[in-house]
C-alpha cells in the first residue's frame, strides 16, 4: 500500500492541476467587443475595395481620353528618314481555327467610319470640268454644236517643205593607194 | 414603382441584415467555446481573445458558404484551433527544475493536491509537461481541456475518428503521469 500512495498522490496532483488547467472564462463582454470588430474590419474592407474599383475606373476613363484627345503625329525621325520598301514574301501562318462568334469580336469597330450618306449617288456641286462643258454646250446650240465638234476636233494633216537630196557619186579608188 | 435596380439593392439589404442577425446568433451562441478553444493553445487571455475575433471575422467572410457548414459549433472550433495554432509561440524555456523543486517543497510540507494545482508554479510545471508531448498526444489533450467539446467535437477538429482520440487522452495522460513522477519523486527515489 505504501508503494502505491504517491502515484496515488500523484494522480489526484494531476487532475487537480489538469482541471485548473482548462478553467478559464473570457472577460465580459467579449461578444459585444467580437461584433464590434467583425463591422469595423468588414468595413474597412469594403471601404478599401470601392476606393480600389473607383481608382481603377478613374485610371481606365483617363486613359481613354489620352487616347481619344492626343492627335496622332508622326515622329520627327521617322518623317526625315527616306521610304524604303521591301516586299518580303509573306510569312506562312497557320490561324487557328476561330468560330464565327470569335472572329465577330476581333473585327475592330472603328470609331470614326464615314457616316453612309442617305443618297447615292452623293449630291455634290459641278467640277470644274462639269462647268466648262455646260458652258460650251451653251454657247454652241442646236447644229452649229455638231459643226463646232468637229471643226475643233479637226486636225489638220502635217505640212512639211520638201528637201533637196543631192545625188551620190560613185568614184574609182586610185591602185597609188593598194 | 420600384425600378429594378432598386428591387437588386433592397434584396441585397436584406440578405446583409440577415446575415448580420445569423452572425449575431452565432457569436452569442458559440464565443465562449471559441474562446476557450483559442486559450487551450494560446494559454493567454489577449492573444486568446484577439484569436476569438479573427475566428468570428474568418467565419463572416465565409458567409457566402455558410449553407454548406453542416455542423457550425464544430466548423467554428476547428478554425479557431488553426488560428491559434497559427498564432502560438513557444513560450520561452521556463526552469523546470525551479518550478519542480517548489512543488516538491510544498509536497514535503504536506499541502494538498489542490492548494498544489492552485499555485503558479504547478501551472508553469504541468505546462511545461503538456508542451513538451509530441504533436499527435498534445493535440487532443489540449483540446479535451476545452470543457465544451466533447470527445466526437475533438475528433471531428483534428479529424481523426473518435476512439484514436480516447486512446490518445489515455497514451497523453499515463506519460503526464510518468514524467510529473520522475520529477517529483526524484529525491525519494535518489
Amino acid at each position: 500500500m505504501e508503494d502505491r500512495r504517491p502515484d496515488k498522490s500523484i494522480d489526484e496532483l494531476l487532475d487537480a492541476s489538469l482541471q485548473r488547467y482548462r478553467s478559464e472564462e473570457p472577460r465580459a463582454g467579449l461578444e459585444d467587443r467580437i461584433l464590434a470588430n467583425v463591422r469595423t474590419r468588414d468595413l474597412a474592407g469594403r471601404r478599401r475595395a470601392w476606393t480600389f474599383a473607383l481608382a481603377g475606373t478613374a485610371a481606365a476613363l483617363a486613359m481613354i481620353a489620352v487616347v481619344l484627345h492626343v492627335p496622332r503625329r508622326p515622329s520627327a525621325t521617322a518623317s526625315k528618314l527616306p521610304r524604303v520598301s521591301v516586299s518580303r514574301p509573306a510569312p506562312a501562318v497557320v490561324a487557328p481555327r476561330q468560330t464565327l462568334h470569335q472572329v465577330a469580336r476581333r473585327v475592330p469597330k472603328s470609331p470614326a467610319a464615314p457616316r453612309r450618306p442617305e443618297q447615292f449617288p452623293t449630291p455634290a456641286g459641278l467640277s470644274e470640268q462639269e462647268r466648262l462643258l455646260l458652258a460650251y454646250v451653251a454657247a454652241n446650240r442646236g447644229a452649229d454644236l455638231s459643226n463646232r465638234v468637229i471643226r475643233d476636233l479637226t486636225i489638220d494633216p502635217l505640212q512639211f517643205p520638201e528637201i533637196e537630196i543631192a545625188r551620190i557619186e560613185i568614184k574609182e579608188i586610185p591602185e597609188s593607194i593598194e | 414603382m420600384i425600378g429594378p435596380g432598386q428591387a437588386v439593392w433592397s434584396e441585397r439589404a436584406a440578405i446583409m441584415a440577415s446575415a448580420r442577425d445569423e452572425l449575431e446568433s452565432a457569436v452569442r451562441e458559440h464565443s465562449r467555446t471559441v474562446y476557450r478553444v483559442t486559450f487551450a493553445v494560446l494559454r493567454n487571455r489577449q492573444d486568446a481573445e484577439d484569436a476569438t475575433q479573427e475566428t468570428f471575422l474568418r467565419f463572416w467572410q465565409h458567409r457566402k458558404r455558410w449553407a454548406e457548414i453542416r455542423d457550425r459549433r464544430a466548423w467554428l472550433a476547428r478554425t479557431a484551433w488553426r488560428v491559434g495554432l497559427d498564432r502560438w509561440k513557444r513560450d520561452p524555456e521556463m526552469a523546470l527544475e525551479e518550478a519542480a523543486e517548489s512543488v516538491r517543497q510544498l509536497r514535503a510540507q504536506g499541502a494538498s493536491p489542490e492548494e498544489i494545482a492552485a499555485r503558479d508554479e504547478m501551472a508553469a510545471l504541468l505546462a511545461r509537461l503538456i508542451s513538451a508531448l509530441p504533436q499527435e498526444l498534445r493535440a487532443p489533450l489540449t483540446l479535451s481541456t476545452v470543457e465544451d467539446l466533447t470527445s466526437a467535437e475533438i475528433a471531428e477538429v483534428l479529424g481523426i475518428p473518435e476512439g484514436s482520440v480516447r486512446n490518445r487522452l489515455l497514451r497523453a495522460r499515463e506519460l503526464l503521469r510518468e514524467k510529473l513522477t520522475a520529477l517529483l519523486e526524484r529525491k525519494h527515489g535518489g
